[in-house]
């Protein structure tokens, strides 16, 4: 009863988004230490482990900190020591981003943040088989964590016809926030009429509410996935809020080995810490992390796209049906 | 612990359902303290973006500004990313609640703040920072905008900060 269709992903798969994975949290690397020159009455920790905490720790702290995560990093990227490095980089980003949330703000990159940790839990090494059980419950926590944004629109009134949510928050973010996407003026001068509004708001919860529902079968999950990658660049393109670490999570779910061929990075393990400290370096300089967030937001959408056109949904139809017999 | 057979075959049968509802009873106590306005950390929650303006009313936000005073009787207007830099998009939010309660008495807030002042270079020997919040109407059908009148929400010493 509690068994699932077995043989979904293979290990070349998890270990692929691994290296994805890795590659963009090298060029996005955390920034935790410009908390250190908040003085300690500010420090105001989320309900959670950050309790433990009854200040901010100093900037050599905090710099460290950001090193391990770039080691970590590295040597997710090269494959070595995969289940220490995951299991560290998770924790060590929930501690780093933690203090930074500290401040009174949290954001909401858990999905990111929780990543390494799950899928080293399934598997993604690429040296022994996936746990399909682990790749549901990630699934399960996924769209847990979409349901919460769902439901908190539809309490918000987001359902409601006489509001336009997507209107209001558009607005809001462009004309008090100062803050928008290419398209905010494009789409705040069309007409203020219900039914053009008011689908949008619908689509958005039923988008983030309807994931749970789709969370036991892959080829549903898949194209649910698709929809919310082209949902993170419509929301990017209009709000200016590129959420790249969403979409960039949801590639755990996606076939990689099925997709294309890269050569895999094979180096000493020495390789790694000097790797990590020196991409750390030159990060801090350089912040290549706005482009790369409109890439992974970019691809994404394209590949959901792809993923969502009749001829593909076929063929992965005709794919999903081939594995589960096998 | 060994489990025997039968007891280590309910386990495996167990394990599943087991380990799903206790994730989803954490997510659930979560959400529940999110929604109460604790939100914790870490948890399995998305901003939900719950800004809803109804049909043809107006939209309504509050927007944190900031004036030092100077000993000279100056005074100079401070925005909040002027004052917070480095805390970059999340400044606006970290705003809303960085001088609530008691935290303007303590020592080392004066002093930070009176630091934060003093790097941005508008003037010699800062006295006061007031903390003003302005309610913001964007008129619902035109997305006009008008500022209501500044209303004093925290005013910090900085002289023997």
């Amino acid at each position: 009863m509690w068994t699932f269709p077995m043989g979904e992903f293979q290990p070349v798969d998890l270990a692929r988004f691994r290296q994805l994975y890795a590659v963009y949290g090298l060029l996005c690397l955390p920034s935790f230490a410009w908390v250190a020159d908040y003085p300690d009455s500010l420090f105001a920790p989320p309900v959670g482990p950050l309790g433990l905490f009854d200040g901010f720790p100093s900037a050599w702290v905090l710099y460290g900190l950001e090193i391990a995560v770039a080691v970590c990093f590295a040597a997710l990227l090269i494959g070595v020591r995969v289940a220490v490095a995951s299991v560290a980089a998770t924790v060590l980003m929930v501690v780093g981003y933690g203090l930074t949330y500290s401040l009174g703000k949290i954001d909401h990159n858990i999905l990111f943040v929780l990543t390494p940790g799950m899928l080293a839990i399934a598997g993604w090494s690429g040296r022994r088989p996936v746990s399909q059980l682990a790749m549901r419950l990630w699934a399960f926590m996924v769209a847990l964590a979409m349901l919460s944004a769902g439901l908190s629109k539809a309490e918000a009134g987001w359902l409601d016809p006489s509001t336009q949510a997507v209107r209001g928050s558009l607005a809001g973010f462009r004309h008090v926030a100062d803050r928008s996407g290419p398209l905010a003026d494009h789409a705040l001068g069309l007409p203020d009429w219900s039914w053009l509004w008011e689908p949008m708001d619908i689509a958005a919860v039923t988008l983030e509410c309807g994931l749970v529902l789709v969370v036991f079968s892959w080829i549903w999950f898949r194209r649910a996935l698709a929809l919310l990658c082209v949902f993170h660049l419509s929301v990017a393109l209009m709000f200016g809020i590129v959420f790249a670490v969403n979409v960039l999570a949801y590639g755990a779910f996606v076939r990689w080995g099925r997709v294309t061929r890269w050569p895999s990075v094979a180096a000493p393990a020495w390789v790694v810490p000097a790797l990590g400290v020196g991409i750390w370096g030159v990060a801090r300089v350089v912040h290549p992390e706005p482009i790369v967030v409109w890439l992974v937001v970019g691809v994404g959408a394209a590949l959901g796209v792809r993923c969502l056109l009749p001829g593909v949904v076929w063929r992965i139809d005709a794919e999903g049906t081939a594995l589960t017999r096998r | 612990v060994t489990l025997t057979e039968p007891n280590a075959a309910r386990w495996r049968m167990l394990r599943t359902p087991l380990v799903f509802g206790a994730v989803f009873v954490l997510w659930a106590v979560g959400f529940v303290l999110m929604a109460g306005g604790r939100e914790p950390y870490p948890a399995l929650i998305q901003p939900g973006f719950g800004y809803v303006a109804d049909k043809g009313k107006d939209i309504t936000w509050v927007e944190i500004r900031y004036v030092v005073t100077y000993a000279d009787g100056s005074s100079q207007g401070v925005t909040y990313t002027d004052l917070l830099p480095d805390a970059g998009e999340k400044a606006g939010y970290i705003a809303l609640t960085l001088l609530d309660g008691d935290r303007v008495d303590q020592p080392d807030v004066r002093a930070w703040l009176r630091d934060r002042v003093d790097r941005l270079g508008l003037g010699s020997d800062p006295v006061r920072l007031t903390e003003q919040r302005v309610t913001v109407t964007l008129e619902g059908d035109s997305l006009e905008k008008t500022y209501g009148t500044p209303v004093t929400s925290a005013d910090v010493d900085l002289s023997d900060g």
